[in-house]
């Protein structure tokens, strides 16, 4: 059930109308977590058991933390807990990437033979993420273990950020699901709000783009009609529209998990800051997916040591963190390369911010207006190159970076540019109205009735402008 | 401002936005519903664009002959009404209107729903000619014509029509049910097609604005040599399977029956025309379609009493976009020899 679709609208209004008008605040969480798990199970109803089962594992072996005598045993539950979450997370996610390697190497092709194939669970990296931070927070004493197991399953279960995150801190969550819920009419309008903006960055804008990118990013698509048909202006924009698409698709998403949770009376954590205005590469990472790159650095980087050590071991933190990273988006060789790139570009960002810094003059001449736009076109430039990486096949990947840089003739895009222009120009304007404040000054002075009518124009420019089929989530798979 | 005075701004001003936002939605909603009820062709303006000019066209004095072209883009193509138009007056001495009819995608199910549109409006045709195009034959799951004619292009009463015809019908009353209750998504191509046709995707069936002109002719140009190649193979891609998988048993045998039948209740004359196609695309059929169809015609002929023509080898391969669409220049030889050899007989 898609949060664009029909199905997911007629089943958010029925839980919204059922939630407020019940007066019971236990209730209330009962119902969420029925509609949860209800929501879960319209993809697959033995999913929706086994991540239960875990969860609610990682509920026992928390308590058991919180009771441990000893710190031995505690810690032996804390690694319980990560070991099962792992190795769920291994089987479904990793079992088929282990698989098809041993495959080829001893040359079957596994589509063709039918071997052994793991199904994949949507969304398994979220909430398994989630579920080794509450244990390890347990652990760590920073998080009492949660006593009430239906509290603790509405955080795991919780409809708008179970397939795609937001990735959410057992602290943030847990305290909120034991606050009685009262109707509040301006967050109800931040809610609506961020739906309709998250609604028309899904359908009217990375739908679309995925018109164009599909060329080169869908294996079925690419299997018939091969890269290297397309000409170096086709590739080149096929990675703008792809650069395009998995912002507005992943940040439409969030939008939508965030807005459906504040008209529930949750809050989630913010996933995206504007990330393609970042002047650098480590500034990139701090706006884009947020609550994956404050897990990777809490609990992967930090603990690794972080930047506490020279600069060497630094860059070997950056490189086991992104690789992981990288892995975790995909279990495919190309995401692992995607998680790499990302580590040496934070690792040249790192040295080079080191030299820069030991000059003055420099420092001051990248921090002018126009050397901070240049840092931004920079960043954008490298942050796109790097998408190259993020699909399944690595043999593709390259093929893309030579049509990229080796000009050469051949096939236009399946559709007219001119959307694409259309939608860039957008885009970019929507992110300067954004950094440069003018949205915030108008939004404060436009009376209510004006959002309110703008907030229903997007939701209808949103379905107007949305393509013939609507695609699932790119992060679903993640 | 006390911080209580603020809050109560900010909750009214919330207050104010969430109620505008609801009630310009359904505004919005029930506004362009109410429109889509009473301009019923708002729904399909390909056909509402044609059939009015069409309207406009046979509007002219002196009681000429009419002729109606249906079938796929095939025939939008082929089909050139002003040259029809001087054959057929020459021939039998006689005015002629002729309208090209014929829309992208229109299968068997599709000219019967537009036959009926045309009757009802009150034109009365002197000769239809009908296209038997193979490939409209394919029956997956759900017929070819689904893909095209979606249900949001129907209008209520023709819901009945098209699941008697084979559309799965859970899944074309949800589709028109979606489409009329929320009007801005199921009817959005409609909508953008008007404003931007270049933002439509690829295949949606679209709404031309100069799809009237031409007496509804739409003339395709010969694609360079270094494309030539690369559009066959992809039309190849698309039809060499399903020309594998043709039947001629499904429920669009039905409809084109009844499309035979309707025009015969009406007392129109009618001639079934197989359109012109290159040697390439000819060599995809299987030989057991190659002898289906002839049966197929042999049995239309003694059922319906029908002229019915193979035109399949009329025109060489030049002729040819991509070996099934005729380009521009040999419409002209084609519908000339179509009037010759299929209108004036079927007239008589």
């Amino acid at each position: 059930m898609l949060f664009t679709t029909h199905q997911y609208l007629f089943f958010f209004l029925t839980v919204f109308v059922i939630y407020w008008a019940m007066p019971w605040a236990r209730a209330r969480i009962y119902l969420l977590l029925a509609a949860s798990f209800f929501f879960y199970a319209t993809w697959s109803q033995w999913l929706a058991l086994i991540v239960t089962g875990t969860a609610t594992l990682d509920w026992l072996l928390a308590l058991g933390i919180d009771r441990a005598k000893t710190r031995r045993v505690a810690k032996l539950f804390m690694l319980t807990s990560i070991s099962v979450n792992l190795g769920v997370l291994c089987f479904f996610k990793y079992a088929n990437f282990f698989l098809d390697s041993a495959y080829k190497v001893v040359g079957f092709s596994p589509e063709a033979d039918n071997f052994f194939k793991v199904f994949m669970i949507f969304g398994i990296s979220f909430y398994t993420f989630e579920a080794i931070s509450y244990t390890v927070d347990v652990y760590m004493g920073r998080l009492k273990a949660e006593k009430n197991l239906p509290n603790f399953l509405l955080f795991i279960l919780f409809f708008p950020h179970l397939v795609a995150g937001p990735i959410v801190r057992g602290r943030d969550f847990l305290m909120q699901a034991h606050r009685p819920k009262r109707w509040s009419w301006v967050r109800a309008q931040h809610g609506v709000q961020l739906i309709a903006l998250g609604l028309f960055k899904k359908l009217a804008i990375a739908d679309c783009m995925a018109i164009y990118c599909d060329r080169v990013w869908d294996p079925t698509i690419v299997a018939n009609h091969p890269v290297a048909a397309l000409s170096s202006a086709a590739v080149w924009m096929a990675v703008i529209a792809f650069t395009i698409r998995v912002y507005c698709d992943f940040s439409g998403y969030s939008d939508m998990a965030l807005g459906c949770a504040h008209l529930l009376g949750y809050k989630l954590t913010v996933n995206f800051r504007m990330p393609y205005i970042s002047a650098n590469i480590a500034e990139f990472w701090r706006r884009w997916h947020i609550s994956l790159s404050n897990w990777l650095r809490d609990y992967i980087f930090i603990p690794l040591g972080g930047s506490r050590g020279g600069f060497w071991f630094t860059a070997r933190n950056l490189t086991i963190t992104f690789g992981l990273g990288g892995l975790w988006h995909g279990a495919t060789w190309s995401w692992l390369v995607w998680g790499l790139v990302h580590a040496f570009m934070l690792i040249v960002h790192r040295a080079f911010r080191m030299f820069a810094e030991a000059r003055p003059r420099l420092k001051m001449v990248l921090e002018t207006k126009v050397g901070t736009i240049l840092r931004i076109l920079f960043t954008l430039f490298f942050i796109t190159v790097s998408m190259v990486f993020a699909q399944p096949s690595l043999k593709i990947a390259w093929e893309v970076l030579q049509k990229m840089f080796i000009p050469s003739p051949g096939d236009r895009l399946p559709m007219d540019q001119n959307r694409l222009w259309w939608t860039l120009f957008l885009v970019i304007f929507a992110h300067v109205i954004g950094i440069t404040g003018i949205w915030l000054w108008v939004w404060k002075r436009l009376p209510g009735p004006v959002i309110g009518a703008g907030c229903a124009l997007l939701f209808v420019a949103a379905q107007v402008l949305s393509p013939d089929t609507t695609k699932a989530f790119i992060y679903f798979v993640f | 401002m006390g911080r209580s005075q603020v809050r109560f701004s900010a909750r009214r001003r919330a207050r104010a936005t969430m109620w505008s936002a609801v009630l310009t939605l359904l505004a919005l909603n029930v506004g362009l519903g109410v429109y889509a009820y009473m301009h019923p062709n708002f729904r399909d303006p390909v056909f509402d664009l044609k059939a009015r000019a069409m309207e406009k066209h046979f509007d002219q004095p002196g009681d000429p002959f009419r002729v109606i072209v249906l079938g796929s883009s095939r025939a939008a193509a082929a089909v050139e009404p002003a040259v029809l138009e001087t054959t057929l007056t020459s021939e039998i001495g006689r005015p002629v209107a002729a309208f090209n009819m014929a829309m992208q995608g229109d299968g068997p199910i599709g000219q019967l729903i537009h036959l009926r549109r045309i009757l009802a409006s009150g034109v009365k045709p002197d000769v239809v000619v009908v296209e038997l195009l193979p490939s409209t034959f394919l029956f997956g799951d759900r017929p070819y014509d689904f893909s095209v004619l979606r249900p949001e292009r129907l209008r209520y009463d023709e819901i009945d029509v098209v699941v008697k015809y084979g559309y799965p019908e859970a899944a074309t009353r949800k589709e028109w049910r979606e489409a009329t209750l929320n009007p801005w998504f199921g009817t959005r191509f409609q909508l953008l097609a008007r404003v931007q046709r270049l933002w439509l995707p690829t295949g949606v069936v679209t709404y031309q604005k100069d799809a009237g002109k031409l007496g509804g002719w739409n003339p395709w140009a010969a694609y360079p040599p270094h494309l030539y190649r690369q559009r066959v193979n992809e039309v190849k891609q698309t039809y060499e399977p399903q020309l594998q998988a043709l039947k001629f048993s499904g429920p669009q045998m039905a409809a084109l029956d009844g499309l035979l039948a309707e025009c015969k209740t009406a007392n129109v004359r009618v001639a079934v025309v197989i359109p012109p196609e290159g040697s390439e695309f000819r060599s995809w059929y299987p030989d057991r379609v190659v002898e289906e169809l002839k049966a197929l015609t042999d049995r239309l002929r003694m059922t319906h009493g029908v002229l019915i023509v193979d035109a399949r080898q009329w025109l060489p391969d030049e002729a040819f976009a991509d070996s099934h669409h005729v380009i521009r220049q040999w419409a002209k030889p084609y519908t000339e020899r179509l009037v010759r050899e299929v209108i004036v007989p079927a007239k008589r």
